[in-house]
């Protein structure tokens, strides 16, 4: 892959960076918003280029067989982007660095991730930017965000930086499932971690910081944990059973440790009873709170055009 | 490969798709985008432009986009739970009509006599439905 010329970003990143604080005060001029769809492109092209030169690397190398990945990529929304400028002033718009995006999911075991983020930031270095600083492997499933895990690739082209999300069907299923939630019971959601919940959740009062009711920080407490624990243990365990089925006897390692097949086997079983229960619960407690939340959720009325 | 303008509303999940092809595909897409999200008035609708080989990858990368909760949460239960209890009404080799309760587990709970008409075995299923909530439990093996 020969990379054609990328643009320019409009201004140096000092300017945009105050562009980026304008917009998200809420002050910024028609020249602010020009000059922030100029640099949007600009992040644009370089995302494009990036997912072709992916599209083109023969996957099935690293996975040894073959294997169907879905590819896709997008700018952020401009209101994600100013929430998180709002969110942590320090931060500004040219230092965030998942302003472009690309996303891959596909039927991958937790080694499978690993190879292929690998393989992505090979990609990154090799053929993309061969002089540019070594990308980025952030392991969100070693410290997931709010119950998110995948594993992300940051790299830069041409001075700006992109973001690969590597996620197996598991993960991107729930990160659905997650971001869903907070659409119809509240964005802020996304940001909560586990101990956020937890005081919400047995908050006497309902925090007038927060509005987030108890009952649904309790759903959320509870998705949070199908990630980090159910769908984390299950992915560790599942391809020990796949591989060994049949030997219950057998003892292998797991971190460290001696267990027996048959150990391995009761333990999965046991974390897909929680997330089955969880789910089930969460498919009970829905139907009360959407109506509360709006009157016509649940009626997708999607058409595609 | 295809840039896909999607304006979804985050709370009701209705959805708006324009697909947008060619070479020059991309950048009108995201200049149709960025021409929505400036003019934006409703907080709770969301413009994206996301491009994919396909609208099937699309629809797999972004899942939330394309179904309700409900179908992601009940898509994420094993096939067998993945719905609730029904009647089942059903005309068997006597031409005769009959109703069955089958579980969520896919277990046949009960089956109906048999009616003459369809109109009465769905009267039956009414009459069933309606006093099941209210009947008391009776234990005759005691």
């Amino acid at each position: 892959v020969t990379l054609p010329p990328l643009p320019a970003l409009p201004c140096s990143k000092a300017e945009l960076a105050r562009v980026g604080d304008r917009m998200a005060a809420g002050m910024a001029t028609a020249a602010d918003l020009d000059i922030f769809a100029l640099a949007l492109e600009a992040y644009d092209q370089r995302r494009s280029l990036l997912q072709q030169a992916l599209a083109v690397i023969p996957w099935q190398d690293i996975f040894h067989r073959p294997i169907a990945l879905s590819v896709s990529g997008r700018t952020k929304s401009i209101d994600t982007l100013l929430e998180k400028l709002r969110r942590s002033p320090t931060l500004k718009l040219p230092t965030i660095q998942d302003v472009a995006g690309v996303r891959i999911v596909g039927p991958m075991t937790l080694a499978d991730q690993d190879g292929l983020a690998k393989g992505v930031a090979g990609a990154f270095q090799a053929v993309l930017h061969p002089e540019g600083p070594a990308p980025r492997v952030v392991d969100r499933r070693a410290k997931p965000i709010a119950g998110y895990r995948a594993v992300h690739v940051i790299g830069r082209m041409g001075g700006l930086p992109i973001e690969v999300q590597i996620r197996t069907e598991m993960q991107a299923t729930w990160a659905d499932v997650y971001e869903k939630f907070a659409d119809v019971f509240g964005r802020p959601l996304r940001y909560l971690s586990p101990d956020e919940l937890t005081r919400i959740a047995n908050a006497a009062d309902p925090e007038p910081t927060t509005p987030i009711p108890g009952d649904v920080a309790q759903l959320a407490l509870e998705l949070q944990a199908i990630s980090t624990d159910g769908i984390a243990e299950a992915e560790k365990l599942l391809p020990i059973l796949a591989v060994a089925e049949a030997d219950l006897d057998r003892t292998v390692t797991v971190e460290g440790r001696d267990v027996k097949i048959r150990d391995v086997a009761e333990i999965v079983e046991g974390q897909r009873a929680v997330v089955v229960k969880t789910l089930q619960g969460i498919m009970d407690k829905l139907q009360p709170l959407q109506s509360e939340a709006t009157p016509d959720v649940g009626t997708e009325g999607g058409t595609a055009t | 490969v295809t840039s896909f303008l999607i304006e979804y509303h985050r709370k009701t999940g209705e959805r708006k798709m324009t697909p947008f092809r060619g070479p020059e595909g991309r950048a009108k897409a995201l200049k149709a985008r960025l021409e929505a999200d400036f003019a934006r008035q409703d907080s709770d609708i969301e413009y994206v432009v996301i491009e994919s080989a396909s609208e099937a990858d699309l629809r797999r990368t972004h899942r939330r986009y394309f179904e309700s909760l409900h179908e992601l949460v009940e898509s994420s239960l094993p096939g067998e739970l993945n719905m609730d209890a029904k009647f089942e009404l059903y005309r068997g080799a006597d031409g005769k009509y009959r109703f069955r309760l089958r579980a969520r587990n896919g277990e046949i709970v009960a089956v109906s006599e048999a009616y003459q008409s369809k109109a009465s075995a769905l009267a039956g299923i009414e009459s069933t439905r309606r006093s099941a909530v209210a009947a008391t439990v009776v234990d005759q093996t005691s």
